[in-house]
């Protein structure tokens, strides 16, 4: 998942009104029947509150009610890696926001202008107007430094520009200020508050690289979230089989199962970073007694299984919860690329993703295009169909259908880009003689491996390939594995700007230090997945200093 | 009582909802009053605006007198400003210098215009989103706030030095040829001498606010509600006072410190000396912006401009007086604050948020719609629209401001 999406997914503002608790009663009609109408056919798990989204935003006609809609309908466009769609919404929510501060300020009602002012930020940087969106939000602080909800915005709006440590101050002053508020007058809201407050700052914090006082934090508000503070709202999830999780949450027992589901979310891929598996695992079971299909959880969990079978289940039922994540999808592909799977010939949209990934992985490039063009009939809009179409027209040879699928995320589209441009590349010229050993540069790196990927080399260039070793200036990633005194553990890493790794962690004897250049002398085994991208599967013959 | 909630959370809206308390306050009438900074004209203000609030009221000042209370909408003009008010506007600053030329920041350079503000004298490499701008006696400095740089230039030459600044500088000033940088979200005030060295301190939350009197530099933070005095020799904190949290402006003559509180109206003074509260007094509607708008005497107190954008006016009140200036203009009237400057408030078309007010120049600003104005006790005239925020400075020969690619320069004394 991108950074983008990860922060508009994770972006948490919160907010109640007593005629949001209305509309959420009027929703429990459709809660109840929704299972059943959505039982006929395998539904992504968004589904639902995107469903719910489109309702609020045809039928409300408040200015938070219309906002609420269009923010969340974005972030659930986002997950879905409906980037198009996506900026539509954000750019309702904008107009909707600007409009709005346009008649308060008219009106001279100036907590209505700060309020439309900090959302209109918010909508701005969705849209990645960072300017604007900077200079708004300070405007909004000028009039409304008090208030914890307008520090909370701050925060999010930092988040979505990727700016780490301008969210975290910012979520410190609406901790500080909400702590007063209860310390002033205690109630079950404003915990509620000062917890999203305290979610707002962990997740900054995280972001901005400082993980213990995340850790503790996110620990504290699990804790706090599970408190008998909060049995009413508990009990009022059970009665309304509540279940729907926003990023701008609306009532109170929303906001309370958003918080949970976000909270241990982020707390579980704390402990998985810090390689507290076991921890890890039992956050995402949590998170799933309350929200079954939740995508990021399965997704973890089938990323953590101790078994095949286990994974491989667990990856069934998270493609079916979003069979459009792109982290899911690099997870997945990471699986495939060391294991082969069984045929399957489920009829999901999850389950048909996971057969075209599979085919891919297979090289039945020309089965993965029907499955992927049937899919992209029916996901138009959808970034991550026209990637995978993208990627696996590349593979066939077939450079212009790649160039013309429609890919709005950067990232994949720069990938995309250049895959097509290294697919053009002949053999590199190391490999037409019969040296034995040679110093390749980074392009003619970048050949073998695009020659590699498109299965391109001739017989005789592969018998060249595997005689000859090559020596390169190689920068090492940090391993996590320790290796015996005087020796040091290493895996992957990049020469000369290529992404490589062995085929399992390597102990060598003396000590290299990780993002230092070292010389390495190697033989090139094949193409190998490296943090989400191709990349050159090494066996390394000699390690040393570099000259 | 609050006076002023804000809208933004609907949590914080039902709460209000369920004590039977309106989300917002309506605009307050605009009162023309003389007002003294005094712990007793804070009922007598109440008393005064419940009083008027019932009649009709006369406005003072060109434009608000053909007007009577609110602003009627639909005026051709101020749909045209209205209309304009979603424009983004591009981060473009000005400054004046010491010496009286004008500094621009835009688009990624800095540029050194002549007093008459036509005469380039030099262009250099800015920052890529221009905040504050610093002019000192030599150097000026550009801050980008987004992305933590700040580009130092000297003033003769226009040689500047890029830096890398801590988190989000807002604010600064030069003493003696160091550059003092308010960087609000690393909660630091950092000191850069000219041969690079830096030194830095830790400030309470949110620092928001940077001023200087008489070379002693004087830190607000917003959210811990405290005044920091930062000595300079040696590079510390001198002494924290207690304030009143979450102002949206703070200046300071050096003796009482004044901010100002939208939420509930209030102006609130701290004596200095005493690090005690010096008295509050409420202002206005929705008083959000204050300015000197006269230094005071041995005989007199210092004048504020207040700018309230409910009630499209900037209020000019007199500041706290010493008991010797109290004496001196009669000792009844310091006690009870009667000043002697009634009336001298200004209504505008559209509510201004900004005040700047530099010897004869009185300048106010409407950040939403970019509106600039010029102002004084006889008239009120729109400058110029739309003008960035920070994209105008008021200096001793006169006011300029950046427009649609050009410095535009207005003299002191037309």
């Amino acid at each position: 998942m991108s950074k983008r999406m990860q922060c508009a997914v994770r972006s948490g503002q919160w907010a109640v009104n007593d005629r949001a608790l209305r509309a959420a009663r009027c929703a429990l009609l459709l809660v109840l029947l929704a299972p059943a109408a959505f039982a006929q056919t395998t539904r992504i798990a968004s589904d639902f509150e995107i469903q719910q989204m489109e309702k609020q935003a045809a039928s409300a006609h408040d200015f938070l009610s219309q906002l609420s809609a269009h923010l969340n309908l974005g972030d659930l466009r986002l997950t879905r890696s409906e980037t198009t769609v996506a900026h539509t919404e954000y750019q309702k929510a904008a107009d909707i926001a600007q409009r709005e501060r346009t008649d308060a300020r008219t009106s001279s009602d100036l907590a209505r202008y700060a309020t439309a002012t900090m959302y209109a930020s918010l909508a701005e940087a969705k849209l990645g107007e960072e300017r604007q969106a900077f200079a708004l939000i300070e405007e909004a602080t000028r009039y409304a430094s008090d208030d914890a909800k307008t520090w909370n915005v701050y925060a999010s709006t930092m988040r979505v520009l990727q700016q780490p440590r301008k969210a975290a101050s910012a979520a410190r002053n609406a901790v500080t200020v909400a702590e007063a508020e209860l310390r002033r007058s205690p109630s079950t809201a404003k915990r509620l508050d000062l917890d999203i407050y305290r979610y707002s700052l962990a997740t900054a914090l995280d972001d901005a690289g400082e993980r213990d006082e995340a850790q503790r934090l996110l620990e504290t508000v699990v804790a706090s979230l599970r408190t008998q503070d909060f049995d009413a709202l508990r009990k009022d999830a059970a009665r309304r089989e509540s279940f729907e999780i926003y990023s701008t949450a609306r009532g109170e027992t929303t906001a309370y199962l958003s918080l949970l589901n976000r909270s241990q979310l982020q707390l579980a891929a704390m402990y998985e970073r810090g390689g507290n598996v076991a921890r890890a695992r039992d956050v995402y079971h949590d998170v799933l007694t309350s929200r079954s299909d939740d995508a990021t959880a399965l997704a973890a969990l089938a990323r953590l299984a101790g078994s095949g079978a286990e994974r491989t289940q667990s990856y069934a039922d998270a493609f079916d919860a979003n069979p459009f994540s792109i982290g899911l999808i690099r997870d997945y592909q990471s699986w495939l690329s060391q294991h082969r799977v069984d045929p399957n010939d489920g009829a999901s949209d999850g389950s048909i993703i996971r057969r075209a990934l599979e085919q891919m992985a297979r090289g039945e490039n020309r089965a993965a295009r029907s499955t992927l063009d049937a899919l992209a009939s029916r996901f138009p809009e959808n970034d991550v169909v026209g990637y995978l179409a993208a990627t696996n027209d590349i593979a066939l040879g077939d450079a212009v259908r790649a160039r013309s699928r429609s890919i709005h995320v950067e990232t994949l589209r720069r990938e995309v880009e250049s895959r097509l441009a290294s697919s053009v590349a002949a053999a590199p010229a190391f490999l037409d003689g019969t040296a034995t050993s040679a110093t390749p540069s980074g392009a003619e790196l970048r050949h073998l491996l695009a020659a590699l990927q498109q299965q391109r080399l001739t017989p005789e260039e592969h018998l060249a390939l595997d005689r000859i070793t090559l020596t390169s200036t190689a920068m090492f990633d940090a391993s996590a594995a320790a290796g015996k005194p005087g020796q040091s553990v290493l895996e992957s890493g990049t020469v000369e700007g290529v992404a490589f790794r062995f085929s399992e962690p390597m102990a060598f004897a003396g000590t290299f230090a990780a993002a230092t250049p070292l010389r390495l002398t190697y033989r090139v085994l094949g193409v190998t997945e490296v943090g989400g991208a191709d990349g050159l599967l090494l066996e390394p013959v000699k390690l040393e200093a570099e000259r | 009582m609050n006076r002023y909630r804000n809208a933004g959370s609907l949590r914080h809206e039902e709460a209000l909802l369920a004590r039977g308390v309106r989300a917002s306050r309506p605009p307050q009438p605009a009162v023309p009053r003389p007002a003294a900074l005094r712990d007793r004209e804070c009922d007598r203000a109440r008393d005064a605006r419940s009083r008027r609030a019932r009649r009709p009221h006369s406005v003072s000042g060109g434009a608000g007198r053909r007007r009577t209370g609110r602003l009627a909408a639909g005026t051709p003009l101020l749909v045209l400003l209205l209309a304009l008010m979603a424009l983004p506007l591009a981060a473009q600053s000005v400054a004046v210098t010491p010496q009286g030329s004008f500094v621009v920041a835009h688009d990624g350079i800095v540029e050194l215009f002549a007093s008459n503000g036509h005469d380039r004298l030099w262009r250099s490499d800015g920052v890529e989103y221009p905040g504050a701008l610093v002019a000192g006696e030599s150097s000026i400095a550009v801050l980008d706030p987004i992305a933590n740089r700040a580009v130092v230039a000297d003033i003769r030459t226009g040689a500047s030095t890029s830096m890398r600044t801590g988190e989000t500088p807002i604010d600064g000033a030069f003493v003696g040829g160091d550059l003092y940088l308010l960087e609000r979200d690393a909660r630091a005030l950092e000191r850069i001498a000219p041969d690079g060295t830096r030194a830095s301190i830790s400030l309470a939350a949110d620092p928001a606010f940077l001023r200087i009197r008489d070379a002693r530099l004087f830190v607000y933070s917003r959210v811990a509600g405290v005044i920091q005095e930062i000595a300079t020799a040696p590079f510390r904190v001198a002494r924290t006072v207690a304030a009143e949290p979450f102002a949206s402006d703070f200046e300071t003559d050096g003796r009482t410190a004044y901010t100002v509180h939208p939420r509930d109206g209030f102006i609130r003074m701290v004596d200095l000396a005493t690090g005690k509260p010096a008295g509050h007094v409420r202002i206005g509607a929705v008083p959000v912006d204050l300015a000197f708008a006269g230094s005071g005497t041995a005989l007199s107190a210092p004048m504020l401009a207040v700018a309230d954008p409910s009630a499209k006016r900037v209020w000019v009140v007199e500041g706290k007086q010493s008991v010797m200036q109290a004496f001196a203009r009669g000792f009844l009237r310091g006690l009870i604050g009667l000043g002697l400057f009634g009336g001298r408030e200004s209504k505008f078309r559209t509510g201004v948020d900004r005040v700047v007010i530099r010897g004869p120049v009185s300048i106010a600003y409407d950040s939403s719609s970019g509106t600039l104005y010029r102002f004084s006790k006889e008239k009120i005239e729109v400058l110029a629209h739309p003008v960035a925020p920070g994209a105008f400075a008021v200096g001793p020969s006169g006011v300029a401001w950046w427009q649609d690619g050009t410095l535009v320069a207005q003299k002191a004394n037309r």
